[in-house]
């Protein structure tokens, strides 16, 4: 799941710049029956019986909802699955946390290619396929049946990387073709609890 | 919440009822009290940081298990301490710290100093985060032997709601610390270990105030031990050069 306060940087990128945005959400565990039915209608047509974790995420302008679910899959320990639905129920997107190489090998290295100009040094934290379409793209490709309509595959990177000699957190966002399409700062909130 | 959230938060619990039930089964030692502090974090450029805190601690009860209890209130003392700590890495930090401590001691008021360094690895994960910190320490107190201690600390915190703790959301933080006191000329090797629980609120985007219970065992390798039981009230202030 994203983290809570975004602040988004606007800076040049190999000639291409990227808008900035300033975004803060709010994300607070909610009960199923505040989500929007036809949220729930889709949830439960893909995930069955699947146990099934619902957030809503206030951010500046608007309202999401999320939906949070962890299968048991072999081969994997777990395959969590993050749906987005916006304040209406229609879904936005589909995210699925993965490993590094299960992304396709010439993306990877390009990938890890913008990574490695971009940072001095960096750790990812987490990888997130995302995915874009119709609801009944989504649909199929969620039950793992091919699809007849279109699905975007973005990749979502969460990594530390310095620059600068200072660490930071950001929230990559990279296209198909490996250009980046957002980079977001991930401020976390002080841990001098834990410290001191 | 994820399974791991319970079994740690359980043996946490299960510490400290542990510890109370031994406790109450020996003719140890005991003291019971107030402790409060407020801790400072200032966030320096070029990854340096440096943390502030002072504490105070007043003592209500003491004696011994097998005697009756003796209220008896003062004031034991009042610290202040400065930690210097740079990032060396994606999620570790080093730092050097001193503390001047002014103790109520059987002869009256005394000023005890400590110097100490600690390594702090710490990570967010997707719906908690924790830390560990190893610190090595040397104590000079007045009219006592120096003493020399290597500290070991685990400490995670959990969201009550939603995956990271936002604005007026409440957390839990658990912590477990163990002790061991280098032997020198004049004393041998002994332990110390702290188990605490709190329930924390995270008031703004850069405070918190946190009460919870904290328990700790001192003189491990003596007859005697030492018990403390305290009610801890922690407040939190992060502040940024940027």
């Amino acid at each position: 799941m994203r983290m809570i306060f975004l602040l988004s940087l606007c800076y040049f990128i190999h000639g291409g710049s990227l808008l900035a945005q300033l975004k803060m959400e709010r994300e607070y565990r909610i009960n199923k029956k505040e989500v929007p039915l036809v949220a729930r209608q889709l949830i439960d047509s893909c995930f069955g019986k699947q146990k099934v974790r619902w957030y809503a995420e206030q951010a500046l302008a608007d309202k999401t909802f999320e939906a949070k679910i962890k299968i048991k899959k072999q081969g994997f320990k777990k395959q969590r699955f993050s749906i987005e639905f916006d304040s209406l129920g229609r879904v936005q997107d589909v995210e699925l946390q993965i490993k590094l190489n299960q992304i396709p090998a010439r993306l990877q290295t390009q990938i890890l290619a913008a990574l490695g100009s971009r940072f001095n040094k960096y750790k990812i934290v987490k990888i997130q396929e995302q995915w874009v379409g119709s609801r009944e793209a989504l649909f199929y490709k969620a039950k793992g049946l091919p699809s007849p309509l279109p699905v975007v595959v973005n990749y979502e990177f969460v990594v530390i990387g310095r620059r600068d000699k200072v660490y930071k957190s950001f929230e990559l966002l990279f296209a198909p073709d490996g250009q980046i399409l957002s980079s977001l700062e991930v401020i976390h909130s002080s841990n001098d609890n834990l410290i001191y | 919440m994820n399974n791991i959230y319970y079994k740690i938060t359980a043996l946490v619990l299960l510490a400290l009822a542990l510890a109370a039930t031994e406790a109450k089964a020996q003719s140890d030692r005991y003291t019971a009290g107030l402790l409060a502090n407020a801790n400072f974090n200032f966030s320096l450029p070029q990854n340096w940081s440096a943390n502030f805190q002072v504490e105070t601690r007043q003592l209500f009860l003491r004696g011994r298990f097998d005697s009756p209890a003796a209220p008896d209130y003062f004031h034991e003392r009042l610290l202040g301490a400065l930690v210097v700590s740079r990032k060396v890495a994606e999620r570790q930090s080093f730092g050097l710290g001193y503390m001047l401590q002014h103790i109520q001691s059987s002869s009256g008021f005394v000023f005890a100093h400590r110097v100490s360094s600690q390594y702090v690895y710490s990570r967010n994960l997707s719906n908690y985060r924790y830390a560990h910190r190893l610190v090595f320490e040397a104590n000079f107190r007045p009219q006592q032997a120096n003493n020399y201690r290597l500290r070991y600390r685990f400490a995670l915190e959990l969201p009550l709601s939603g995956a990271t703790v936002d604005v007026h959301e409440y957390y839990i933080r658990t912590m477990s610390e163990l002790f061991l006191t280098l032997p020198t000329p004049n004393a041998n090797a002994d332990g110390e270990a702290r188990a605490s629980f709190f329930i924390g609120n995270r008031l703004t985007k850069t405070q918190k105030l946190e009460l919870g219970l904290d328990y700790r065992i001192s003189r491990l390798a003596q007859a005697e031990r030492q018990h403390q039981f305290w009610l801890h009230v922690a407040y939190f202030a992060a502040f940024s050069s940027k």
